[in-house]
């Protein structure tokens, strides 16, 4: 008896305040959901005790409680999975970034050449030896030097097709391919320095010198 | 009576907002916006100690606190959802105003799920 006392009362009660609460709904597309929503939980009021009679189950709350708070973990896992994410590519660009510009400070300052791009590719996905440099592929605009190499080995009218570097993606040498030259004898030089300094081996060091025009 | 003071407020920032959207139009936004705020403001208060009342009330007859705070909680998205985006709308920015509505209806859809969820493991389990 108590308990059929309480299945009522709980219904009209529920319908008693959802009639009430009504009164402040916004007058717009809203107010159908939420009209959904009150009909489905109705109706779970209603059904509940019939399925207490088969099988005793626990309360509504918990089991309310338990979804929701399994919708809370799984949204927090995707906004953690995302941060993650995000911070990895930021860390990597920020380390890249400060790479150019020491390299880009190395070369101009240190050995005199002016740089017009310098490309670093790294490994970032053993997470051993995250951060080794793979290869470095530099592009130098130094007109004296320029001029120099094209008027001692004359290559005005040859287009030279420079691709020293098999790591470096094929495109990003295309960009500088056909303007650009390699530079052997300071080519050296610099190749050593960085060897050295970067610890890379030399043939993944590619340099180039854009061509005057 | 509390209804005089917020139909003075809502009426002086009428007429100010008219005054000066001849000069300047976008200083009235902002006043339609604080005159929201105050409205609101005053109201909420009112509204809290109903919604206490309605809760102590619920403890008395002992009904399950969760059917309550769920509505309470839908409400109060689509309140609040309907409040941002009619300010949105009023300053001429339908667009947000629109977003603002589809996340209204997105979280009433997650408050909603649990509930979806356990009905259907009810019929699950009557069903044999």
């Amino acid at each position: 008896m108590e308990i059929i006392r309480e299945w009522i009362m709980t219904i009209l009660s529920i319908i008693i305040f959802v009639t009430f609460v009504e009164f402040l709904l916004p007058n717009n597309n809203h107010r159908r959901y939420i009209n959904v929503i009150i009909g489905l939980m109705i109706m779970l009021v209603i059904l509940r005790p019939l399925t207490g009679l088969v099988k005793g189950g626990e309360s509504l709350a918990e089991d309310i409680l338990q979804t929701s708070n399994q919708m809370e973990v799984m949204t927090m896992q995707n906004r953690v999975q995302t941060l993650e994410v995000n911070n990895q590519e930021t860390i990597t660009y920020l380390y890249k970034e400060n790479l150019k510009s020491q390299m880009k400070n190395r070369l101009e300052k240190q050995l005199g050449y002016k740089v017009l791009d310098i490309e670093v590719e790294i490994e970032e996905n053993n997470m051993d030896e995250f951060g080794m440099i793979k290869g470095i592929n530099i592009v130098l605009l130094d007109e004296e030097k320029a001029q120099e190499v094209e008027s001692n080995k004359k290559i005005k009218d040859v287009n030279v097709m420079v691709n020293v570097n098999v790591s470096l993606s094929e495109k990003n040498n295309n960009n500088v391919k056909a303007d650009s030259i390699l530079l052997d004898s300071g080519g050296e030089i610099i190749k050593n320095d960085f060897s050295s300094f970067y610890q890379v081996t030399e043939d993944n060091i590619n340099i180039s010198v854009l061509k005057n025009k | 009576m509390e209804i005089y003071q917020i139909v003075a407020v809502g009426i002086v920032a009428t007429v100010l907002a008219i005054l000066v959207k001849n000069q300047k139009p976008e200083l009235g936004i902002y006043i339609s916006l604080v005159t929201g705020f105050i409205i609101f403001i005053f109201i909420v208060a009112k509204l809290q100690s109903v919604i206490e009342i309605l809760n102590q009330m619920a403890n008395k007859i002992s009904i399950d606190d969760i059917y309550l705070s769920v509505i309470l909680k839908i409400v109060g998205i689509a309140y609040i959802a309907e409040f941002g985006a009619q300010i949105c709308k009023d300053a001429g920015e339908g667009v947000i105003a629109s977003k603002i509505e589809f996340a209204g209806k997105v979280l009433i859809m997650v408050m909603a799920v649990p509930i979806l969820v356990s009905l259907m493991d009810l019929i699950i389990n009557m069903v044999p």
